[in-house]
């Protein structure tokens, strides 16, 4: 059965022929449909990197190729803005895999003449891999394609003498690494199985694998070429020639960069480690081992056993190894890039809040405050203890860049967009654009925020310059277009109400530049404008954060004035707290007070009287949680907060 | 007038047939005017605005956008002294030839270019434009202009890059890309009297680690690594020795305003090296504990070094931003200075800060000696981030000063850089957006009066519209670089370098305030 089916490569029968084909559509059709369905590729977009930053025009383009892994870079970043769209992002990737597969399959076909109908799908599946843990390695991708792609036409125009075609595999592993880094040197393991003896469909050509030995001997001219000429690229193109230091050199290109988020890379190393593998899998025959184990029944019936079981461990490996931890937390800052404040807090809802990065958090407060629930409901929600809070709530001076994690910074700071802005800070909007720009290089968000900073200061010439450099990024071309007739037909953008609302809320003072915080700056909105709700909301939530009872009931006329008539409910716990504790009886006249939120109170002090004498703090602690969960008595104890029941 | 069709890119071909013909073609198989022809009543609308600037003979063509609505465009460019050059253009943009521009304006030195634009309505009808004026100096400009290229403000950096620019056409090469040495950053590059053959760049380390802040020195071919960050730096006429000032500098970013960073010194003093012997000296002339001196700057003649100097007005020089920082006013000072002695004259106020109403920053002599353009700004020592910022010009012969304002604008206009005929000021200006610092060029004539200035030219006319880099710290030269881009990348990422022993000052070592103390400053120069 095994033989037969090897020898369909020779057979052109079309029944057989069709095999291959089934299996790819069948595989380009589940990864397709995965990919749209499951892994969404939108959710992409809010993460940094995920949709790499891409413009047309020369420069651009003459800027990406310059250095080592440029080109596939490029494709790859070109490929990645379809991601965008779910549906055609899916398809891109899934084509972009097939396409590896196919490739990958006929280099099997060459370097072992067996047909290796299942290399081809399996390569498409597990090509899945690093997108179903949320990691975009479509460069990795897209390198392999150009090794495999080269090799294969290698084996099909390089000349039959041993000196040439050492001397065309060195120059195309040169050109490789600088067109598509270092992944692409696993063509070196396609040249070392072209020149392995495997075949009178080598480059030597047919009958060479009759010849006598010395000449697989020869053979190893070009391998040695290939390898020489693989050691030597990243140092003499990528150090010398690019001016890279040495872990650059040798991490172009490839996933295992240091600037790569965490996620997927180890997935992704493996895909370019199961690159090479499957062709030294492929140099030991072990296809053909089936073949000689025996003529019993059970030699007979484990291939297909095999094969079947593979397929389907192939088939299920994306399910099994999808990251739904990452997607659901990248949904979440996906409906709060669109200002679908009511679905993030669904879906936050459904996350389990150890899980929380540090984005979700901020992108949960963000939708509480544009809820007007934020003093009701933060401690329903996880609120790490000693996070800044402009890290917290995303809004403030770019403290948010001196954030501990490498990935919850990332993703608070491009997932969404600026509440600085929102609030009337606009000169920490710019900031944080700027910094956001050195930090990452260009990306879309920032050259749209910095866009939208110089309308409401005011400098539409300098906004033009944003807006034209955004249009030549793919998809930004309409809606800046749009921007800049607006400009045109009205410089002042007097017309324009969101301008016109930030601009009437902008902070005008600074006493001292040496106070720079989150409580100044809300303190200064206020002072502009008492009507500033979102800034009046934070100035009593970071007072609540900081647990500074005092200023939560100093900040209440803020709270008033900017329209509130009913006290929120932790700002009511924090002033219960205040009287129990301190002693301090507050002025509640005028408010309308919720009785619900008194009689609670009283409950958990008899209960957690009871429970420190029987048990301790602890003992408490452990009332808070369970019966108490989303309260600010919580927090303030023992500074835990949520998850809300 | 004679039409002849143009192709892009042969340009030697239509330099012969200009030869042959006698007169200048740049033709187009596009739309021509017929008989009737409106009049709009006012010269077109033009970008970059090039309306009635003074250029130098030896420019790069001024290619140039008409903002003017139309489906067509004609556009003549006639020279007093003879020639034409004559494109069409379907969407506007108008690029000269190179050669054919040369060539009109080799024709037309110290003459009168007139700019004619036509434009085709959608409805068919042609409407001319009021001519516009273009003269053309005598005098040229020094062809090589170097300059940073980088984001509008940053505190952290991204892919900065010094270039240089063949001014009188369109190649420009990196000098030194922070890539090149692990995305670090470069700064403070300048040159002795307009020429590299001694020079020096400041270099911060990026991501390669051990990689301290240094100096880049380039004398006589030989490229060196100093391992003392050198801040602003004045080069001597006789390109061995270099003033630079030791800078405590500190970045701060505004909550409101327009103007969101903003860099002061905590302090600041002048140094001497002599590049030679490596030993650095000073005086409390230049380097007066009580005072910030900065912006060091020779005249021609190398006997007297100018800069600017303030009291320092803060008790804690390690206080985050001093209470009094925005009272900070420089006055433009000088000394004599014998090199070989190393003796330091008295310090004379060249300009004080009350008299002119600011602070007197970059004080930069003319090179016969006898004019001094500076920056006045409200404050500080960073002129670039206050739109306050004008050039100033004081006539050192007779002590009178005034407000350049031929080259003035409401944004901030800073750091500049003579040619060295004297005729050509290379400078920073805002001007056009308020937040992206352009390279301006003005001509200055003999009399003192400068002309209207004109941004440096680009191949694309449409490259000012969507450029979100800066093009900061402009310096003129009269020859290019001698030594490539991979060599200064090479000795910037070298770890070995001369160290020069610094005198026992206030920022000198052994200091309170070395730690910190930087002869580059963090921030994006002017």
């Amino acid at each position: 059965m095994q033989q037969q089916g090897d020898r369909a490569t020779t057979d052109p029968a079309a029944p057989r022929a069709a095999v291959p084909l089934a299996w790819s559509v069948a595989s380009l059709a589940f990864c397709s449909l995965y990919l749209w369905l499951a892994v969404r590729p939108e959710l992409f977009y809010p993460d940094v990197g995920g949709v790499p930053f891409f413009q047309w025009g020369t420069t651009f383009f003459s800027d990406s190729v310059a250095i080592p892994g440029g080109l596939a870079g490029y494709a790859a970043a070109l490929v990645s803005q379809t991601l965008r769209s779910g549906l055609l992002g899916a398809l891109a990737v899934a084509a972009n895999l097939q396409l590896l597969g196919s490739l990958a399959g006929a280099c099997w076909r060459l370097l072992t003449h067996r047909p290796g109908t299942w290399v081809a799908p399996a390569i498409t599946v597990l090509g899945m891999m690093p997108f179903v843990r949320y990691g975009n390695f479509l460069p990795a991708v897209e390198a392999l394609i150009a090794a495999s792609g080269v090799a294969l036409l290698g084996a099909r125009f390089a000349p039959r003498a041993v000196g040439p075609r050492a001397a065309l595999y060195a120059a195309a592993v040169i050109g490789l690494y600088q067109a598509a880094g270092v992944v692409s040197l696993a063509f070196v393991a396609l040249c070392i199985g072209l020149e392995a003896g495997h075949g009178s469909g080598g480059p030597g050509g047919a009958g060479e694998a009759d010849a006598p030995r010395r000449v697989d001997r020869l053979r190893l001219l070009p391998i040695a070429a290939a390898v020489a000429a693989a050691l030597a690229a990243p140092l003499a193109v990528g150090v010398w020639w690019a001016e890279l230091t040495l872990p650059e050199a040798l991490s172009c290109g490839a996933p295992w960069s240091p600037d790569r988020p965490d996620s997927g890379a180890g997935w992704a190393v493996a895909l370019v480690v199961a690159f090479p593998a499957g062709v030294a899998l492929a140099l030991l025959g072990l296809p053909g081992l089936a073949c000689r184990l025996g003529a019993g029944w059970t030699a007979r019936v484990r291939p297909a056993l095999a094969r079947g079981m593979l397929a389907v461990a192939i088939a299920a490996t994306p399910f099994f190894s999808h990251n739904r931890d990452a997607r659901d937390a990248l949904c979440v800052l996906e409906s709060g890039r669109r200002g679908d404040w009511r679905q993030v807090l669904h879906l936050a809802s459904r996350m389990a809040p150890a899980g929380y990065p540090l984005g979700v958090v901020a992108t949960v407060n963000k939708a509480l405050l544009a809820e007007g629930t934020l003093l009701d409901d933060m401690f329903g929600w996880p609120q790490p203890p000693g996070t800044p809070p402009e890290l917290l709530f995303q809004a403030g001076f770019g403290e948010r860049l001196r954030a501990s994690s490498r990935g919850a910074r990332l993703a608070i700071f491009l997932a969404t967009p600026s509440l600085s802005l929102e609030l009337g800070l606009a000169n920490e909007a710019e900031h944080e654009a700027y910094e956001a720009w050195g930090t990452f290089g260009p990306q879309v968000p920032v050259l749209r925020q910095l866009a939208l900073v110089n309308l409401v200061k005011g400098r539409p010439a300098a906004a033009s310059v944003f807006l034209r450099d955004l249009a030549r990024c793919p998809g930004e071309q309409a809606e800046a277009r749009a921007v800049l007739e607006r400009i045109a037909r009205d410089p002042g953008l007097t017309g324009w109400p969101y301008i016109r609302r930030i601009r009437s809320r902008l902070r005008r003072t600074e006493e001292d530049p040496n106070r720079q915080g989150f409580r100044t700056s809300m303190e200064a909105l206020v002072a502009v404008d008492p009507a500033n709700v979102a800034a009046a909301d934070l100035l009593v939530a970071e007072a609540l954060l900081t647990r500074d009872l005092d200023r939560v009931a100093a900040a209440l006329p803020r709270l008033g004035a900017a329209g509130r008539r009913r006290l929120p409910r932790h700002c009511h716990e924090a002033l219960l707290i205040r009287e129990a504790h301190l002693g301090k009886k507050p002025d509640l006249g005028g408010w309308e007070v919720d009785a619900g939120t008194a009689s609670r109170f009283r409950t958990f002090t008899s209960a957690s009287t009871a429970a420190l004498n029987a048990g301790g703090p602890g003992a408490v602690a452990e009332l808070a949680a369970r019966d108490y969960p989303d309260t600010y008595y919580r927090y303030y104890l023992f500074t835990a907060a949520g998850p809300r029941r | 007038m004679i039409f002849a069709t143009f192709k892009p890119g042969t340009a030697p071909v239509e330099a012969v047939a200009a030869a042959v013909l006698g007169l200048l073609i740049c033709g187009c198989g596009g739309w021509t005017p017929g008989a009737e022809v409106g009049a709009a009543g006012r010269p077109p609308a033009l970008s970059p605005d090039y309306r009635s600037v003074t250029i130098p003979p030896n420019i790069a063509p001024l290619n140039v956008r008409v903002v003017e609505a139309g489906t067509a465009f004609h556009v003549t460019l006639e020279g007093e002294g003879g020639g034409a050059l004559v494109v069409a253009s379907g969407d506007g943009n108008v690029r000269f030839p190179v050669a054919p521009w040369r060539e009109l304006l080799g024709r037309n030195r110290g003459k009168r270019l007139t700019l004619r634009v036509v434009t085709r309505g959608a409805d068919g009808r042609a409407t001319a434009y009021s001519p516009v004026r273009i003269e053309v100096a005598r005098e040229e400009i020094d062809p090589v202009l170097v300059y940073r290229f980088i984001v509008p403000h940053f505190n952290v950096w991204n892919d900065i890059r010094i270039c240089q620019r063949d001014l009188t056409g369109f190649t420009v090469e990196p000098v030194l890309r922070g890539l090149q040495f692990g995305n670090g950053c470069t700064n403070c590059h300048a040159f002795s009297a307009g020429s590299p053959r001694s020079m020096s760049i400041g270099t911060r380390g990026g991501r390669l680690p051990g990689l301290s802040s240094a100096s880049l020195v380039l004398r006589d071919g030989e490229l060196r690594r100093v391992k003392s960050p050198w801040g602003y730096t004045a080069w001597h006429p006789d390109g061995r020795h270099a003033a630079y000032s030791l800078n405590r500098v500190r970045q701060f970013f505004h909550g409101a305003g327009q103007q969101v960073p903003d860099v002061l010194d905590l302090d600041s003093e002048i140094v001497v090296c002599d590049v030679e012997t490596g030993q650095v000296f000073t005086s409390p002339a230049i380097a007066n504990p009580d005072r910030l001196e900065t912006y060091p700057g020779w005249s021609p003649d190398g006997r007297t070094l100018y800069f600017s100097s303030a009291p320092i007005l803060w008790t804690d020089r390690h206080r985050m931003i001093p209470d009094r920082y925005s009272e900070v006013r420089y006055d433009l000072c000088r000394v004599a200075v014998d090199l070989k002695t190393r003796r330091f004259g008295k310090v004379e106020t060249v300009l004080s800060a009350a008299d002119a109403g600011g602070s007197v920053l970059i004080g930069r002599v003319s090179p016969d000696g006898r004019w001094l353009v500076s920056c006045v700004c409200d404050y500080g020592c960073f002129p670039i981030y206050r739109p306050s910022s004008d050039l100033h010009l004081i006539d050192l012969s007779t002590g009178a000063r005034r407000k350049l304002e031929e080259w003035s604008s409401p944004e901030s206009d800073s750091y500049h850089s003579w040619s060295s005929n004297g005729r050509w000021c290379a400078f920073s200006s805002k001007r056009d957006t308020g937040v992206f610092t352009r390279t301006y060029f003005g001509y200055f004539g003999p009399d003192g009066r400068g002309a209207k200035p004109f941004v440096l030219p680009q191949e694309d006319p449409e490259f000012y519209d969507s450029c979100t880099r800066t093009f900061t710290v402009p310096e003129l030269l009269r020859e290019p670089i001698p030594v490539g881009s991979r060599a200064f990348g090479r000795a910037a990422r070298s770890s070995a370098g001369a160290s020069l022993s610094l005198p026992a000052t206030t920022l000198g070592p052994g200091s309170a305030a070395t730690e910190g103390a930087s002869g580059s400053s963090r921030s994006g120069l002017q």
